[in-house]
C-alpha cells in the first residue's frame, strides 16, 4: 500500500509540474481552432517560457524587493496548494482535516503578494488591476466555503478527499454535483483570470486584471507568473474533475485518476471553447457574477442541510 | 506576596513619575517600576498559567467593600502574562514617540505615570474576586486610557473623541455595575462567586442580567454596533495608547466574556447563538469598514472589532459546546478564541506602533497623502508587512492558527441537527469573506502607503523612527514569529485556562481532550512548514535565473509623463469593493468639478464615515425634533394631551403591577 500512495504521490506531483504547460497550450489551441485556424502546438507554453527563461529581466527603478517576492510566493503558494488538492483522483499528498480551508488562504498569501508587487511599481494602472483582484476575489471567497460545505454535510467527511470520495449519484447528488460545478467554474474564471471575467489576449490594460498586474514584470518573473496561473487553472479544473468523476476510487484507483485527467483536460477545452464564443463582462457586472457562485453555493448549502434533515 | 511588591511599585513609579524633575528621569522611572513589576507578576503567575494550584489570598477591608478576595486562575494568568510586559512596551514605545516632548517643558511623568496605573488596573481586574474592587480596577483602566488619549487635548477633535470614549466606557460601567447589583442583591453578597450562584439558576433575571453583561462587555471590547467611539479615539491618541486600548486594555471585556462563562451553569442554546449573531456581525462590519478608511489608524480600530468578533465566535462556539454537551467544541471554541485574543494583542500593537513610526516621520497617517515609504524606512516597511499578513490570517504567520481552531470549530461536526450545523458552515463562509477583505485592507494600506512614490512632498519620510519604538515592533514581531513558528506550543498556553473554565462548569477534561486543538493543527504547521520550504526552493531558483538585470522606468502604457500624484490612491483602490457594499457603507463626498472652458480648481475628497454614528445622531435629531412638536401640541390639543396622560396611566399601573407580583 504504501508503496502505492509513493506512486501516485510522485505521479501527482508529475501531474502537477506538467499539467498547467498543457492547459494553457490546450485552451490557447482550441481557441485557434475555434476561430479558424491550425493554432500553435499544445505544448507551445513551454517554449515560450523556455524564452524568457533566458532574458534578462528589467526592474522599475521604484520597485523594491516586494515587486521580487511577487512572483516566488505566486508560485511557491500555487505549488502547496497543487499539492493539497487531489488531481487525478481523490487523495493528495497533503491531505488533513480541514485542508480546504489551507488551500483557500495559501491562495488568498499569492494574491496578496500579487497585489503588492503591483502596487509596488507606483503605476496607476496596476494598481487598478490589483483592486479588482482585491475586490472579486472578497466577493469568491464565501462560495468556496459554501459548496465544501454541502459537500461536507453530504458526504460526512471534511477534507478534500473524502468529498471528492463522495459517490452519492443519484439526483440529490446529481442536483448538488450541478450547483457545485457553477460554484467552481465561476471560482476557476476569477482565480485563473479567464473570459468572461478577465480577457488574457486583452490589448488594453484599462480593461484587464491579472495581466494589467503583471504588467511590469518580465523575463523569468513573467514566466514564473505565467506558469502560475496556468497552475491555478490546474487546480480549479482539479477541483471540478473530483467534483464529476464518477469512478469509484476505492475500486479503480488508476482508472479513475485516468476520467479525472480526461475532465481536467475537458475543463480546458471547455475554458477555451466559452473564450470563443463569449465576450468579457463589463467590469461592473462581475460582483453580480461572483455573487451567482455564492448564491449557487448557498443553495448547495441548504439543499444538504434539508436533506439530511429531511431523511435521518 | 510578590503581587503586592508589583502594586506598591506600580504607584511607586506613579508618584516618583510625577515628583522627580527632568523629562527623561520621570520615564526611565516609570518604566523601571514597570519592569520590576511585570518581572514580579511574570514570576508569580507563569506557574498558574503552566498548570500549577491558582494563587489565593484575602485582603482584609473595611465596609462597604468587605473582604477583598484575590484569585489567581490560569485565565487570570494567561491575561496577566502579556498584559503587564506589552503596557511596559508601550512605555518604553512612548520614550520615543513622545520624543518632541522630552526636551520641552511639557511634563511627560503624567503621561508615564498613568501607564503605570493602567498596569495598576490589569492588576486589580484580574485577580479580585470581589464585585466593588472589579468594577475599581474598571474604572481605573478608563479614566486612565481616557486620560492618556487626550494627549494632545489642545486639538478640538481629540477633546471630542476624548469625551466619545469616556461616555461610552462609562455605559458599559453602569451596566456592569446593574448586573453586580442585580445579582449581588439577590444572592447578598459582593463576592464574584457568589454572583455566579445566582447565573447558575435558571431565571428570567438571569438572562435579562447576562444579555447587560454582554452589552457592558461588548461595549468595552468595541464589539458592532457598540463600537462608534473606537475609531475616534483610535485615531487621536497617541499611537502607543491606541496600541495598548486596542491590543490590551480592550481585552478585559473578552475576558469578562469568559470569566462569566465560567459562572453560568450549563447556558441555553440561545446564549451562545446570541454571542455567535453579535460576533459575526461585528467581524463582518467591522471588515467592511477596514476597507475604505482613509487614516490608517481609523483603520486600524475598525480592524480591532473584527478581531474581537473573532474571538467572539470563540466563545459562541464554546457556549453551544457546553449546550450541547460536546467538550471537544468547548475546548476548540475557548481554545481559539484565548489565542486569538493574544494574536490579536501582538500584532495589533505591531501595527499601531508602526502607525504611530509613520506619524512621527512623515508627519501624517492619512493614506492619501503618504506613499513610497519604504526608501526611508525599510526596517518599519517590513515589520508593517509581517503585522499586516499576520493581521490578515495568512498562513503561516499566528493570525491563521488561531482562525483555523476557530474554523474547525464552526466546519465540525458537534451541532445536534443539520440546520444548526448548516448555520454554522455558513458563519464558517462569513469568515472566510472577512478573512478575503481582511487581506484587500492590508494590501491596499501597506501598499499605498509603503510602496510606489511618495505622493505629497510634505509628507515624506526621512531616515528612521526612533530606536526605541523600533526595538518595541522588534519585540512584537518576534511574538508573532514566535506563535507562528511554535503553533503546537502556544495552543498549550490555552490549555490550563480552558481546563480550568470546564471545571467550573463540572466537566473533567483529560489531557488528550484539551490537546485536540493541536492534534488537528499539527498537520497544518507540517503544511505551512512544506509552504516555507516551496518559498525556499522557488526564491533560490528565481534568484538563479535573474543574477543580472537592468533598470528602468516603470511601464507607463505608452505614456511617458506620469507623476507621483497619478498612482492609484488608497479611495480609488477601495472604490469598486465600496460600490458593490454602498448600502451598508457611509461615503461623505465633498466635490467641486472644474467646469467651463476656463475651469477653475476642483478638489474632490472622499471619507468613509461611521454609518451608526451617522444614523445615531439622525434617529437622536429626528426624535427630539418629535418630542418637541409633540409637546408643543400638548396644552393646545386635547386629543394629544389625553393620550400622554394615558400612556403616563398604563405605565405606571404596570409599574405598580409588576412590584407587586416580584
Amino acid at each position: 500500500m504504501t508503496g502505492q500512495t509513493a506512486a501516485l504521490a510522485a505521479v501527482h506531483l508529475l501531474a502537477l509540474l506538467v499539467l498547467p504547460i498543457v492547459m494553457l497550450g490546450l485552451v490557447n489551441r482550441v481557441k485557434s481552432i475555434w476561430a479558424g485556424r491550425r493554432g500553435p502546438r499544445v505544448l507551445q507554453p513551454l517554449a515560450d517560457m523556455r524564452r524568457l527563461l533566458r532574458k534578462q529581466p528589467v526592474y522599475s527603478e521604484v520597485t523594491t524587493e516586494v515587486f521580487r517576492l511577487g512572483p516566488t510566493v505566486a508560485l511557491a503558494t500555487g505549488l502547496v496548494a497543487g499539492a493539497v488538492t487531489p488531481l487525478l483522483g481523490p487523495q493528495s499528498p497533503l491531505g488533513f482535516a480541514y485542508d480546504f480551508v489551507v488551500f483557500a488562504y495559501v491562495l488568498a498569501l499569492g494574491r496578496v503578494f500579487l497585489m503588492l508587487a503591483a502596487l509596488d511599481t507606483g503605476s496607476a494602472f496596476e494598481g487598478m488591476g490589483a483592486a479588482r483582484e482585491a475586490t472579486y476575489g472578497a466577493v469568491i471567497e464565501p462560495a468556496l466555503f459554501l459548496l465544501l460545505g454541502g459537500l461536507m454535510l453530504a458526504s460526512g467527511h471534511a477534507d478534500f478527499a473524502g468529498l471528492m470520495a463522495w459517490t452519492d449519484f443519484g439526483a440529490f447528488g446529481v442536483g448538488l454535483r450541478v450547483l457545485g460545478f457553477v460554484v467552481l467554474m465561476i471560482l476557476l474564471q476569477i482565480e485563473a483570470a479567464r473570459i468572461p471575467v478577465d480577457d488574457p489576449m486583452t490589448h488594453l490594460e484599462l480593461t484587464m486584471i491579472h495581466e494589467v498586474m503583471i504588467l511590469d514584470h518580465s523575463g523569468p518573473d513573467l514566466a514564473i507568473l505565467q506558469y502560475a496561473a496556468g497552475l491555478k487553472l490546474t487546480v480549479c479544473a482539479a477541483l471540478i474533475a473530483g467534483l464529476l468523476n464518477p469512478v469509484s476510487w476505492a475500486a479503480q484507483p488508476w482508472l479513475a485518476g485516468a476520467v479525472a485527467l480526461a475532465i481536467i483536460l475537458a475543463v480546458a477545452v471547455l475554458v477555451g471553447t466559452i473564450e470563443s464564443l463569449i465576450a468579457r463582462l463589463r467590469m461592473r457586472a462581475i460582483p453580480g457574477y461572483a455573487g451567482v457562485a455564492v448564491i449557487a453555493g448557498a443553495l448547495a448549502l441548504a439543499l444538504a442541510a434539508l436533506r439530511l434533515g429531511g431523511s435521518p | 506576596m510578590l503581587l503586592y511588591i508589583a502594586t506598591i511599585t506600580l504607584l511607586l513609579g506613579a508618584v516618583l513619575a510625577l515628583v522627580v524633575r527632568g523629562n527623561s528621569l520621570r520615564a526611565w522611572l516609570a518604566i523601571a517600576s514597570q519592569a520590576v513589576a511585570s518581572a514580579a507578576v511574570l514570576w508569580a503567575v507563569v506557574p498558574v498559567l503552566l498548570g500549577a494550584a491558582p494563587l489565593t489570598a484575602v485582603v482584609p477591608w473595611p465596609a462597604p467593600l468587605g473582604d477583598v478576595r484575590l484569585q489567581i486562575e490560569a485565565l487570570d494568568a494567561f491575561f496577566l502574562c502579556f498584559s503587564l510586559p506589552m503596557t511596559l512596551l508601550g512605555s518604553i514605545y512612548a520614550l520615543g514617540y513622545l520624543q518632541p516632548y522630552m526636551k520641552g517643558k511639557r511634563h511627560v511623568g503624567a503621561h508615564f505615570g498613568l501607564l503605570n496605573l493602567t498596569a495598576l488596573s490589569f492588576l486589580i481586574i484580574y485577580t479580585v474576586e470581589n464585585s466593588f474592587a472589579f468594577l475599581l480596577g474598571w474604572e481605573l483602566a478608563a479614566l486612565a486610557a481616557w486620560l492618556l488619549v487626550i494627549w494632545d487635548h489642545e486639538n478640538q477633535k481629540i477633546r471630542f473623541a476624548g469625551f466619545n470614549y469616556l461616555v461610552s466606557t462609562h455605559i458599559s460601567f453602569l451596566l456592569l455595575v446593574a448586573a453586580f447589583v442585580i445579582g449581588g442583591d439577590q444572592m447578598h453578597s459582593t463576592d464574584l462567586r457568589e454572583i455566579g450562584g445566582f447565573l447558575r439558576q435558571n431565571s428570567f433575571l438571569r438572562d435579562v442580567t447576562f444579555v447587560v453583561l454582554m452589552t457592558s462587555f461588548g461595549l468595552k471590547s468595541a464589539f458592532f454596533p457598540f463600537h462608534t467611539w473606537l475609531p475616534r479615539a483610535h485615531s487621536a491618541a497617541p499611537a502607543h495608547v491606541s496600541a495598548l486600548m486596542s491590543g490590551v486594555i480592550h481585552k478585559a471585556g473578552i475576558f469578562g466574556m469568559l470569566k462569566f462563562t465560567a459562572l453560568i451553569d450549563a447556558p441555553p442554546a440561545w446564549m451562545g447563538w446570541y454571542v455567535i449573531g453579535f460576533s459575526t456581525l461585528s467581524a463582518v462590519m467591522g471588515v467592511l469598514y477596514t476597507a475604505s478608511q482613509r487614516d490608517i489608524k481609523r483603520m486600524l480600530g475598525y480592524s480591532s472589532t473584527e478581531n474581537v468578533g473573532i474571538a467572539g465566535l470563540g466563545i459562541g462556539l464554546g457556549y453551544l459546546g457546553l449546550t450541547w454537551h460536546q467538550p471537544a467544541l468547548v475546548v476548540i471554541g475557548f481554545t481559539g478564541a484565548i489565542l486569538h485574543v493574544l494574536n490579536h494583542a501582538l500584532f495589533k500593537c505591531l501595527l499601531f506602533y508602526a502607525a504611530g513610526a509613520v506619524y512621527r516621520v512623515a508627519h501624517t497617517v492619512d493614506l492619501e497623502r503618504l506613499g513610497g515609504l519604504r526608501r526611508a524606512m525599510p526596517q518599519t516597511t517590513l515589520f508593517f508587512l509581517i503585522g499586516s499578513l499576520a493581521i490578515a490570517a495568512l498562513p503561516p504567520l499566528n493570525g491563521f492558527v488561531s482562525e483555523f481552531v476557530i474554523y474547525s470549530g464552526l466546519l465540525g461536526a458537534a451541532a445536534p441537527s443539520p440546520e444548526s450545523r448548516a448555520v454554522l458552515i455558513a458563519v464558517a463562509a462569513l469568515l472566510a469573506f472577512v478573512g478575503a477583505v481582511s487581506a484587500l485592507a492590508v494590501t491596499r494600506v501597506f501598499g499605498v502607503a509603503f510602496l510606489g512614490v511618495p505622493r505629497d512632498p510634505k509628507c515624506v519620510a526621512h531616515g528612521e523612527a526612533h530606536p526605541a519604538m523600533r526595538l518595541t515592533m522588534a519585540v512584537h514581531v518576534l511574538g508573532v514569529l514566535a506563535v507562528a513558528a511554535f503553533p503546537l506550543a502556544a495552543l498549550g498556553l490555552a490549555q490550563a485556562p480552558v481546563a480550568d473554565l470546564m471545571r467550573a462548569q463540572g466537566l473533567a477534561p483529560d489531557a488528550e481532550l484539551l490537546a485536540g486543538p493541536a492534534r488537528s493543527y499539527a498537520p497544518v504547521a507540517w503544511a505551512c512548514a512544506g509552504l516555507l520550504l516551496t518559498l525556499t526552493a522557488v526564491a533560490l531558483l528565481r534568484r538563479s535565473l535573474t543574477r543580472r538585470h537592468a533598470v528602468h522606468r516603470t511601464w507607463g502604457c505608452g505614456y511617458t509623463a506620469a507623476t507621483a500624484r497619478m498612482q492609484y490612491t488608497g479611495a480609488s483602490f477601495a472604490s469598486q469593493f465600496g460600490n458593490v457594499f454602498e448600502g451598508l457603507l457611509v461615503f461623505l463626498r465633498r466635490l467641486k468639478l472644474p467646469r467651463g472652458p476656463f475651469p477653475e480648481r476642483g478638489h474632490i475628497s472622499t471619507h468613509c464615515v461611521d454609518g451608526v454614528e451617522n444614523r445615531m445622531f439622525q434617529v437622536l435629531g429626528t426624535a427630539t425634533d418629535t418630542v418637541t412638536r409633540l409637546a408643543g401640541r400638548l396644552p393646545e390639543d386635547t386629543p394629544v394631551s389625553f393620550a400622554a396622560g394615558f400612556v403616563t396611566l398604563v405605565v405606571m399601573v404596570a409599574f405598580l403591577l409588576a412590584g407587586g407580583a416580584l
